[in-house]
């Protein structure tokens, strides 16, 4: 292991339903297996080349856990980015990420921090509540980047979390770069600005 | 000649030793079963067939009777038991308290057992409804409609103190259990969704507690705590955390035991968060801060990870953690600790601190009880319950394997040296029972924000 080795602690949030969890063991296992044993320590680790760098993943989920609120936060702290999951076919997981935005930038006391938005379930589309539009305009506004995505159907599973690599990595060096370029949150997300799909 | 009576000898081992295996096996699910058999018509006429075949079986093979008796025993107890389980239940109040806690050991709620509960409208007028506990939100709002004398259609929603709504869905069973500490359970119909506040009650304690127990020593609130958690943990069923993992709508089953045991959890962290918040002094606020550390340390010397870990939580809750003032006045000695105690905590290569701490460890355990339960839930998402419609035994040894977690934790019974030979201090058991929390992070916040404004 080497000292120059690139870390990111990804947080992956959601209301329970929404197949958060589905999304994370479909990114950490990249083939089938019948025994994925999640209490051993690498059972949320994946390591990946992303734009040629290897970068050591450590993903947290919390999945299952939903009903303890209060431990939310305290996971957020950690959290380098963020993965917010809802549910293309449940409005009620929409209202509910928009608030786990809000609540990702009170806990990080910052106006933008990398997020991806992910919409799932894509695989659903008769029963799609959420249009793509609504959640693309919610992302723009608050300068945070939009996929859709199914975990069911494996698209846009790697994406969303590769995605994610990129936003902190620009981020983190924005925040490394003299205050002189300082900039709002909008700018930041600007260099991302069209939807990987 | 001989060799013919051999094989014949061989045949009568062979099917004695199958016979012994089935009844075992009978035997042993019953007793992971416990009274949870009880509920099923089903099983205890299974048990009870079973039985009058196996009796049948020892005429002939009389080497089975020694198993027999147990057989019975356990035949005759399921069979009382759900004759007398039909007419004989518990009453509960609100808060699941059976009323009479001081005089006897808590006992598990049974689905059958009845609870009366209020259940608010929109105005804040209540109706007090009585059901079995394992009621569906369907049976719910029609003995609310009743009551009112409606024949709307009403949904069933918790409302919690921050004004979010959840409505359940109508084959949810047993609701009641899984409210937040300061939810409430609101009947409205759908167009009254956007009027439905949470009533003032729900806010929670304007005032901190700290005088009821500045003067007890830390030991003894972290004893009384864990006494406590012993309680609801003794109480839940191993077969809740199946029921819960694979969807208790989908078994008709309750989950109230662990619910209830879960919702500790919860309740813990927020009175660690109130506590602090609404404590205007500076000094007195590390004090408590002191103090919580201490009671957290001593929740791990009795090993009780989960009021631990929720302890520790809630003073790493943001709006305990900005509090720099007061984390500054801190001695060093208790920043260590605390620092310590965090990184325990820290869930990252899959809590690995923890897990390695907990290895560690004899029994009697209470585990953090948050990851237990994230780690079942993936155990099952994770891995697919049929192949090729076969059953994927790997998974189900997986999700055994975390149910005898719990089952190693509880192998000892939970006896210390009570620190209060002398004394009960039965204000202090009855003050770790009713913990008065504001659980609405907002306020919360603001409320630290109050007390230490952002420095800019």
């Amino acid at each position: 292991m080497s000292a120059e080795e690139e870390r990111f602690k990804l947080v992956v949030v959601g209301g329970g339903g929404v197949g958060k969890s589905a999304l994370t063991i479909q990114f950490i296992q990249s083939y089938f297996v019948s025994d994925y044993d999640p209490t051993i320590e690498d059972s949320y680790t994946k390591i990946c080349t992303v734009d040629g760098k290897e970068t050591r993943l450590d993903i947290l989920d919390t999945a299952g856990q939903e009903e303890f609120g209060a431990m939310r936060e305290q996971y957020m702290r950690s959290g380098e980015g963020f993965l917010l999951v809802f549910a293309l076919n449940d409005r009620g997981s929409y209202h509910e990420v928009q608030k786990f935005h809000t609540q990702v930038l009170r806990v990080k006391d910052r106006d933008d921090f990398p997020i991806v938005l992910v919409g799932n379930k894509a695989d659903l589309e008769q029963q799609r509540v959420i249009s793509r539009e609504d959640a693309q305009a919610f992302a723009s506004d608050n300068g945070i980047h939009y996929m859709e995505s199914s975990a069911k159907n494996r698209y846009n599973v790697d994406e969303s979390f590769l995605e994610l690599v990129k936003i902190i990595r620009r981020f983190q060096e924005m925040e490394s770069t003299p205050p002189a370029a300082h900039h709002t949150g909008k700018q930041k997300s600007g260099g991302c600005p069209c939807v990987l799909l | 000649m001989a060799l013919d009576a051999g094989s014949e000898q061989e045949k009568l081992d062979y099917t004695l030793n199958n016979k012994r295996r089935v009844i075992r096996l009978v035997t042993q699910w019953a007793a992971v079963h416990g009274y949870q058999l009880q509920e099923e018509d089903a099983s205890v006429a299974f048990l009870q067939e079973f039985f009058m075949a196996a009796s049948d079986d020892a005429k002939a093979i009389p080497a089975i009777r020694d198993q027999l008796t147990e057989l019975g025993r356990i035949v005759k107890h399921n069979t009382e038991g759900a004759r007398v389980s039909q007419k004989k239940h518990k009453v509960l109040l609100r808060q699941f308290s059976m009323g009479n806690e001081k005089l006897h050991k808590r006992q598990p709620i049974k689905g059958n057992d009845e609870i009366l509960f209020k259940v608010y409208c929109c105005d804040h007028t209540y109706t007090t409804i009585r059901v079995p506990v394992a009621t569906s939100v369907t049976e719910v709002t029609g003995a609310v409609a009743d009551k009112l004398g409606s024949a709307e259609d009403l949904l069933l929603v918790n409302l919690s103190s921050a004004g979010e709504k959840l409505i359940f869905k109508p084959n949810d069973v047993s609701v009641f259990s899984t409210l937040s500490p300061n939810g409430r359970l609101f009947a409205c119909r759908r167009d009254q969704l956007d009027s439905l506040t949470p009533l003032p009650e729900q806010e929670g304690p304007s005032t901190g507690s700290l005088a009821s127990f500045e003067l007890i020593s830390s030991k003894d609130v972290a004893y009384h705590m864990t006494a406590y958690d012993w309680e609801l943990f003794h109480c839940v069923h191993e077969l809740e955390l199946l029921y819960h993992t694979f969807g208790r709508q989908n078994v008709k089953k309750t989950t109230v035991n662990l619910d209830l045991f879960l919702r500790r959890f919860n309740e813990i962290q927020f009175w660690v968060i109130s506590e602090v918040c609404l404590c205007s002094q500076l000094s007195k606020r590390v004090q408590l801060l002191k103090k919580f550390i201490k009671i957290a340390a001593h929740c791990k010397e009795y090993r009780n990870l989960n009021a631990f870990f929720a302890v520790i939580m809630g003073l790493s809750n943001p709006a305990v953690s900005r509090l720099s003032q007061t984390w500054e006045k801190l001695p060093s000695k208790f920043k260590k600790f605390y620092s310590e105690f965090e990184n325990l905590m820290d869930p990252s290569r899959n809590h690995r601190a923890y897990r390695l701490t907990v290895a560690k460890l004899e029994p009697p355990i209470i585990p953090f009880m948050p990851l237990l339960i994230k780690d079942m839930t993936f155990t099952h998402e994770g891995n697919r319950t049929f192949i090729d419609s076969l059953v994927n035994f790997e998974k189900m040894r997986m999700i055994a394997n975390t149910v005898k977690t719990m089952r190693h934790c509880r192998s000892q019974p939970f006896s210390p040296d009570s620190p209060l030979a002398s004394k009960t201090h039965p204000e202090v058991r009855t003050y770790v029972r009713q913990l008065n929390v504001i659980d609405n992070q907002r306020t919360l916040t603001q409320l630290s924000h109050e007390l230490e404004p952002r420095r800019s």
